[in-house]
């Protein structure tokens, strides 16, 4: 497959390409805003590896809505990362004035068992081979379609990828619950 | 055990999938269905852990992605401070330049140096300016365009490439008197035994294009930079009736290429063979 990725591409061609689930479209917005969007949070009292990761998330959200085809774009793409910046990173704000306010002594609870299982899946999401986890990762996390699943990893056509989607969700739902059985996490 | 229906059924409700009216029926199955609750919660936590990992894998690779630094406000004083240097810097050469034609070339000569006088005494003086130490260290340089185009011009040991040249004995030349034939390898400077009148040394630190740099004319040999007195050596080796030029300055000895009258830069000697028996060969003449 061969990119054509340069300063001439339009706001329409970015956002088709990303919808697709062309990741390379995707870098080259993250290079083409990055000044911009860093720059917002950096002024407003954060610090460059905070403003990264903002607009790393901003750029996440954007593409999963993009990919999932439910994002109708009303106005200029920069506009609407840099809507999700704000939006994210006075989340960001509040939260650390809340941890600020809180009482140093206050017990702190973690629920170990939670973090556990959640653990569990991560190894047993792993232990897939790539392709697999490409096909799960697109069809729940990106939503794409199946034509986009299948275009992305080259599959002959959509049953191929519905075929192979449902044949790794499979021995993904096997490993977890093997390993849920064995720590009796299945009630 | 849930069936493949209600699987399919999970997966739709999971990501949202199912109709307003779908998602009321099988939410109405859901509630009288202990094991298809059960069945819900690893399915919610698998979908989850798969969206964590994607968004784990895309922040990797967005991270990945080379980006140029967001200019913070110690880098944009930083960038005004090295504008400031720099113009600085040109306007002094500019003025050194403009004086120099004014006072034509009087190449004073500071110091002739005979094979054989060295004043050991000053030649380990360490705590003095060199022209290394003049020159901004990589931390105090303004990251911008215009430094780097200063940096340029600017020859230093320090920047400069590894000489590449090829292992030359001196001590031979202490055998030249038995009759053995001694020619010094390729890359060696050579001159022919008319040269065996040593040139005069002098140093020009007026020179704002040669900081350390050589050049042999007329029969000087003209050190550009900011030498200091005494604190350079010349080593001449003789040996079947040609010489080898060798500087010795602030620990480092330089190959003197006496070939032809163009300016070149001095470029320390990283041969470890040659450079042991240059030491050796110095030491000797020293302790004579």
């Amino acid at each position: 497959m061969v990119y054509r990725l340069n300063s001439g591409m339009n706001e329409k061609e970015i956002f088709e390409r990303i919808c697709k689930g062309d990741e390379k479209a995707l870098e080259f917005l993250y290079k083409k805003y990055y000044r911009m969007m860093t720059k917002l949070v950096i002024t407003n009292s954060g610090t460059e590896d905070e403003a990264r990761d903002i607009y790393q998330d901003a750029l996440i959200v954007f593409w999963q809505k993009a990919t999932s085809g439910k994002l109708v774009l009303t106005s200029k793409i920069s506009t609407y990362i840099y809507s999700i910046c704000q939006n994210l990173w006075r989340k960001e704000l509040d939260r650390k004035k809340r941890l600020s306010n809180e009482e140093k002594d206050s017990p702190v609870s973690l629920d170990t068992e939670t973090a556990e299982r959640d653990k569990i899946i991560l190894q047993c999401i792993e232990q897939l081979g790539d392709t697999c986890k490409k096909v799960l990762m697109y069809y729940y996390f990106d939503e794409m379609s199946m034509q986009d699943i299948a275009d992305t990893l080259g599959f002959a056509n959509t049953d191929t990828a519905k075929t192979k989607k449902y044949k790794c969700k499979k021995k993904l739902d096997d490993l977890v619950k093997a390993l849920y059985s064995e720590r009796d996490f299945l009630d | 055990m849930a069936s493949e229906r209600d699987l399919e059924l999970l997966d739709d409700y999971i990501r949202e999938r199912l109709s307003n009216a779908d998602r009321a029926a099988f939410e109405q199955k859901l509630s009288g269905d202990t094991a298809l609750q059960r069945e819900l919660k690893v399915q919610q936590r698998i979908a989850d852990g798969l969206r964590k990992a994607r968004t784990a894998q895309l922040k990797t690779m967005l991270s990945n992605v080379p980006v140029a630094a967001v200019p913070t406000t110690a880098s944009i004083l930083a960038k005004v401070a090295g504008g400031l240097v720099f113009t600085g810097l040109v306007v002094t050469g500019v003025y050194f330049y403009a004086t120099r034609n004014e006072s034509a070339p009087s190449q004073e000569p500071v110091e002739q140096i005979t094979p054989g006088t060295i004043d050991s005494a000053s030649a380990d003086t360490n705590n003095s300016i060199s022209p290394e130490s003049v020159t901004p260290t990589p931390e105090d340089r303004p990251d911008t365009e215009t430094t780097k185009l200063a940096e340029k011009t600017t020859s230093t040991p320090a920047t400069s490439p590894d000489a590449k040249i090829k292992a030359y004995n001196p001590a031979d030349d202490q055998n030249a008197a038995d009759g053995t034939t001694n020619v010094p390898q390729a890359g060696v400077t050579e001159t022919n035994a008319s040269a065996r009148t040593s040139p005069v040394a002098v140093v020009d630190n007026t020179n704002v294009k040669y900081t350390f740099h050589y050049q042999f004319k007329e029969g000087k040999l003209i050190l550009y930079g900011a030498f200091e007195k005494n604190l350079y050596e010349i080593l001449e080796i003789f040996s079947d009736n040609k010489r080898t030029s060798f500087l010795y300055y602030k620990t480092n000895y330089y190959l003197l290429d006496e070939q032809g009258e163009d300016v070149k830069s001095l470029l320390p000697i990283k041969d470890e063979t040659l450079l042991v028996k240059l030491r050796e060969y110095r030491k000797n003449h020293l302790e004579k």
